[in-house]
C-alpha cells in the first residue's frame, strides 16, 4: 500500500465531523481552487493533520447536500483516494524531506511576515537593480531569487528555476519548508500578486490550525 | 505550482544526489563546461550545424549528446526521450544525476528558442544555491562588459505615446515587464525611442538589460510596424490592466460596503456643469488635460458627462485607448454620485493645471475664458 493510501485510509476511521466548523471556514478562504491542497498536504506533520486534511478533501469534492455525511464509505475512501492520486504528485522523498515538528513549523508565521514585508516595500519602492538593493539580505534563497527578479524573471522559468535549486537543495526539515516558502513568495512577488493572494500562497505550508487561525484574525481585523 | 513542479521532478528521476557530494574539482570542471555551453551557443546562433564539430570534440556523454541534439536541429519534446533513452538517467548512473538534468535542461531551453543566458541561469540552478548565486553574478559581470547598441527607430503607437506617463511609475512599469515576458515586452520596446529604451533598460538588471536589447534588435528586424504597434497596445493593455483591476481584498471590502453608500442616481447638475466645461474648454487645453489622466480616471469622466460630451471627449483621444476606456467602463459598475462628483473634480483640476504655464509667478491670474473660468469655480466648491 503506497503512502498517500496508508495515510487517507488511517485518517477516513477518525470521527470526520469533529472539525466541521473549522474546516468550513477553512474551505472558504483557501480552497476556492485547488492549488492549495498539495500545499496542504505536505505541510501534514502528523496524524490529526491528517485527519483534517481528508475533511477537506471531503469538503471540496462532495457536492453540498451529501457533505458531512458518513454514509457510503467505501465509496467515499475511493473517490479520495483517486482524487488525491489525480490532484496531486504525492511523493514520499518528498514529503519525508519537508516534514518537521510543530514546534519549528511555530518558526514559519514570523518568516512569512517578514517575507510580506519584502513584498510590501519592493512594491512600494520598485526593485533598484544596480544599486545592491538584496546585499543586506541574510537568507541567500530569498536572496538570489529576488536578484532573478530584478533581472527581468517572472513566471515559468523562474518557477522552473526555483524547482530545481529546491530539488538539488541539501536542507531537510524546517530549513527546506523555509526554501519552499520563499520560491513561492519570490514568484508571488515577480508575477505582482496582492498581499492576500501571496498570503492564501505561503500560509499552508504552516498546516491547517495556523493558517486557519492567521486567516480569521485577518477577516476579523479587516471586518472591524 | 511550485510543489507540484518539484513533487514531479521527485516522481520523474527521484531523489537527487547531493550536491555537496560532487567534489568541487569536478565541480570547477562541470561548470568551465557549461560556461562553454554559453560561448558555443551564443558564436552558432546563425548556424547550428556547426554543433556537430563541437559534439566530436565533448569528452562527457550528456554533452556530447546536447551538442548533437542541437546540431540536428531536434524537436524539444524528442530531446527528453533522447536523454531517456540514451540511458544516461538510469539508475545505475545516479551519482551524475544532476549533471545530466542540466545538460537535459539547457538542451531543452535552447532548442524551445529561450535566451542563452536564461537557459545558463537553469543549467546553473542544478549546481545549488551557492553556485548558482557565483554564476549569476559572474553573467552580471559579462552582460556589463558587453555591448549592443541601438538605432533610432520609431513606431508610433500606444506605447510611444504614453512611455513617459509609465516610466513615471517605474515599480509597475517593472511588474508590467515581468508579466508580459521578455519577447513581448522588447517587441513592444522595438518602437520606442532610443532615449526612453535607456531609461527602460535602467529598471532591469544587467542581464535582462542585455536580453531586452538584444529582442529589441532582433524584433526591429522581423517585425513590422503594423506589429510592433499591436505589441505596444497589448503592452499598454497589460500596463492599465494592473491599474484597474481591483484586488480581491478590494472586491471583498466592496460587497460590504455596498449597503452604506448612498442609491446611484446620476446628478443632472453635477452632469451639466461637467458637460459645460469639457465644451467650452480649448481643445488644445482638453487634449494635454486628458493624456495627463488614466485610462480609468477618463471612463469615469465620461460617467459625469452627457452623450454631447462624450464625441468631443473621444475625439481627442487615439482608437487604442477609445477601445480601453470603453472596455474600464464596461467592467465599472455601481459609481455612487459621490465618487462621481469627486471624479469631475480632480478632472476640473487637472484642467486648471493644463491651463498653468510651466513658469506661472505668484500673483498671474490664469488665462481661463471668463465663463469656464465660473464653471470650474462651481465645481470645485460643491460637497
Amino acid at each position: 500500500m503506497s503512502f498517500r493510501h496508508r495515510h487517507s485510509l488511517i485518517a477516513f476511521e477518525y470521527n470526520i465531523s469533529r472539525f466541521k466548523k473549522n474546516v468550513n471556514i477553512f474551505a472558504y478562504f483557501f480552497m476556492k481552487n485547488y492549488e492549495n491542497l498539495a500545499r496542504f498536504c505536505y505541510s501534514c506533520s502528523d496524524f490529526t493533520d491528517y485527519v483534517k486534511f481528508y475533511d477537506i478533501v471531503q469538503y471540496i469534492t462532495k457536492p453540498a447536500p451529501q457533505r458531512w455525511s458518513v454514509g457510503a464509505p467505501l465509496f467515499f475512501a475511493v473517490v479520495v483516494c483517486a482524487i488525491l492520486w489525480a490532484m496531486i504528485y504525492w511523493n514520499a522523498d518528498l514529503a519525508a524531506k519537508i516534514a518537521c515538528t510543530r514546534q519549528e513549523m511555530e518558526t514559519l508565521p514570523p518568516y512569512i511576515d517578514h517575507l510580506l514585508e519584502v513584498s510590501r516595500s519592493l512594491g512600494q519602492t520598485g526593485i533598484h537593480p544596480t544599486a545592491h538593493q538584496f546585499d543586506s539580505e541574510k537568507d541567500a534563497f530569498l536572496r538570489y531569487g529576488l536578484l532573478l527578479v530584478s533581472e527581468g524573471l517572472a513566471g515559468e522559468i523562474l518557477e522552473e528555476i526555483l524547482s530545481v535549486l529546491l530539488y538539488v537543495s541539501d536542507l531537510k526539515g524546517i530549513d527546506f519548508l523555509r526554501q519552499c516558502v520563499a520560491a513561492e513568495a519570490i514568484l508571488s512577488i515577480a508575477n505582482g500578486e496582492d498581499e492576500d493572494t501571496m498570503l492564501r500562497k505561503l500560509l499552508p505550508y504552516c498546516g491547517i490550525d495556523r493558517a486557519l487561525a492567521v486567516m480569521s484574525k485577518r477577516k476579523s481585523d479587516h471586518a472591524d | 505550482m511550485l510543489i507540484e513542479r518539484l513533487a514531479q521532478m521527485y516522481v520523474h528521476w527521484g531523489s537527487p544526489a547531493q550536491t555537496g557530494e560532487l567534489g568541487r574539482r569536478k565541480k570547477d570542471q562541470a561548470v568551465s563546461a557549461v560556461h562553454q555551453f554559453l560561448d558555443v551557443i551564443e558564436s552558432t546562433a546563425e548556424d547550428r550545424k556547426t554543433l556537430f564539430t563541437q559534439s566530436q570534440q565533448s569528452r562527457r556523454k550528456a554533452t556530447k549528446l546536447a551538442y548533437l541534439l542541437l546540431a540536428s536541429e531536434t524537436e524539444p519534446e524528442a530531446i527528453h526521450d533522447a536523454f531517456l533513452r540514451s540511458g544516461l538517467l538510469s539508475t545505475g548512473q545516479r551519482s551524475n544525476k544532476p549533471e545530466v538534468l542540466l545538460w537535459l535542461a539547457g538542451t531543452e531551453a535552447i532548442a524551445r528558442g529561450i535566451h542563452p543566458y536564461i537557459a545558463f541561469l537553469i543549467m546553473s540552478s542544478y549546481f545549488g544555491l551557492e553556485t548558482a548565486e557565483e554564476e549569476l553574478r559572474w553573467l552580471q559581470e559579462r552582460a556589463r562588459a558587453s555591448s549592443s547598441t541601438l538605432e533610432e527607430y520609431i513606431v508610433p503607437g500606444d506605447l510611444t505615446d504614453s512611455i513617459e506617463e509609465a516610466l513615471k511609475e517605474p515599480a509597475r512599469l517593472q511588474r508590467t515587464i515581468r508579466i508580459a515576458g521578455m519577447p513581448l515586452s522588447a517587441s513592444a520596446f522595438a518602437g520606442c525611442s532610443v532615449y526612453y529604451i535607456e531609461k527602460i533598460l535602467t529598471l532591469v538588471g544587467p542581464i535582462g538589460a542585455l536580453i531586452l536589447t538584444q529582442m529589441i534588435l532582433s524584433a526591429r528586424k522581423r517585425l513590422v510596424s503594423d506589429e510592433i504597434s499591436t505589441a505596444q497596445q497589448a503592452f499598454v493593455d497589460l500596463f492599465t490592466q494592473e491599474e484597474t483591476e481591483p484586488t480581491a481584498q478590494e472586491e471583498e471590502a466592496g460587497v460590504g460596503e455596498e449597503a452604506f453608500e448612498e442609491p446611484n442616481l446620476p446628478d443632472p447638475e453635477l452632469m451639466h456643469t461637467t458637460t459645460n466645461i469639457v465644451m467650452e474648454a480649448e481643445a488644445k487645453i482638453l487634449k494635454s488635460t486628458l493624456s495627463s489622466m488614466s485610462d480609468g480616471e477618463i471612463a469615469s469622466l465620461l460617467r459625469c458627462l452627457e452623450a454631447i460630451a462624450h464625441e468631443r471627449l473621444l475625439n481627442l483621444i487615439s482608437q487604442g485607448r477609445q477601445k480601453r476606456v470603453l472596455a474600464v467602463i464596461q467592467k465599472t459598475e455601481n459609481v455612487t454620485s459621490g465618487q462621481m462628483l469627486r471624479d469631475a473634480q480632480l478632472f476640473a483640476q487637472k484642467l486648471l493645471a493644463a491651463y498653468a504655464p510651466k513658469n506661472l509667478r505668484p500673483g498671474t491670474t490664469l488665462s481661463i475664458p471668463e465663463k469656464l473660468r465660473g464653471l470650474i469655480s462651481y465645481l470645485l466648491s460643491r460637497e
